[in-house]
């Protein structure tokens, strides 16, 4: 099943994790569990759609599995990773 | 057989002018604090020789992926957990050597911290790859350098001025 993911989502993710909005496109902190966590997010408005190969990159770089597990994460708000 | 010597930090801090002179010639000092319980070990070595190193043994493998929906591209440099992206091939690539190098100068700033983290310990040698790069096209050159798209790309804009 295809996943899309929109700026607004990856960083409502972000937020969850703890990553702070560091300079124009790097986000990066550091979570709960102590681990180090940083993507990158072009902010076009909280609506574009990411493109799928990014959104793929990003789930690995907030220490997801997949587009699946990141896609989970979003729509359980009580998930904690 | 061991052939490198290690020396004390006071007997290479009297011999320094020497083992610099040595060390650009090729030869490498292995200086050590042997009063300290803390037993790391410090090599003074040519910056040439050393640069060779990174540069043989430390090679950037971008992958490209395409949009399915044709909006663009996605380069990824999966040893360093970045990626960039952008409409065309090359603003991908672009945008991915401006983060490159945005990580580079915050990684070198704080290595005590990144040398901590895991799965980011790792990253020091692509990084002091970028570091000594001046310009983005540098950079982009050398994430290129495996990659005959992104050759292509680059040459293509050079191209087009």
């Amino acid at each position: 099943m295809p996943y899309q993911f929109t700026t607004g989502n990856i960083k409502s993710i972000a937020k969850r994790l703890g990553l702070q909005h560091v300079n124009s496109k790097k986000w990066n902190g550091t979570d709960i569990n102590g681990n180090f966590w940083q993507t990158y997010i072009h902010d076009h408005g909280d609506g574009v759609p990411i493109l799928t190969g990014t959104a793929k990159q990003q789930a690995k770089q907030m220490g997801f599995k997949d587009l699946e597990d990141m896609y989970d994460f979003l729509i359980n708000s009580r998930r904690k990773r | 057989m061991n052939l490198l010597k290690e020396k004390s930090i006071s007997i290479a801090k009297q011999d320094f002018p020497n083992i610099v002179r040595q060390a650009a010639k090729g030869h490498e000092t292995i200086t050590r604090n042997f009063k300290s319980s803390n037993h790391e070990k410090v090599s003074i070595i040519s910056t040439d020789i050393y640069e060779e190193i990174l540069d043989r043994g430390y090679k950037f493998n971008p992958t490209i992926e395409e949009d399915p929906d044709g909006h663009g591209y996605t380069i990824s440099i999966d040893e360093l957990l970045i990626h960039g992206e952008g409409p065309t091939l090359t603003s991908a690539l672009n945008d991915l050597a401006e983060n490159l190098m945005d990580y580079a100068e915050d990684y070198l700033t704080r290595i005590d911290f990144f040398r901590q983290i895991e799965n980011r310990k790792n990253h020091y040698p692509y990084l002091r790859r970028i570091a000594k790069l001046t310009d983005i096209v540098q950079v982009m050159e050398v994430i290129a350098e495996c990659h005959t798209n992104l050759q292509q790309a680059i040459l293509n804009q050079s191209q087009k001025g």
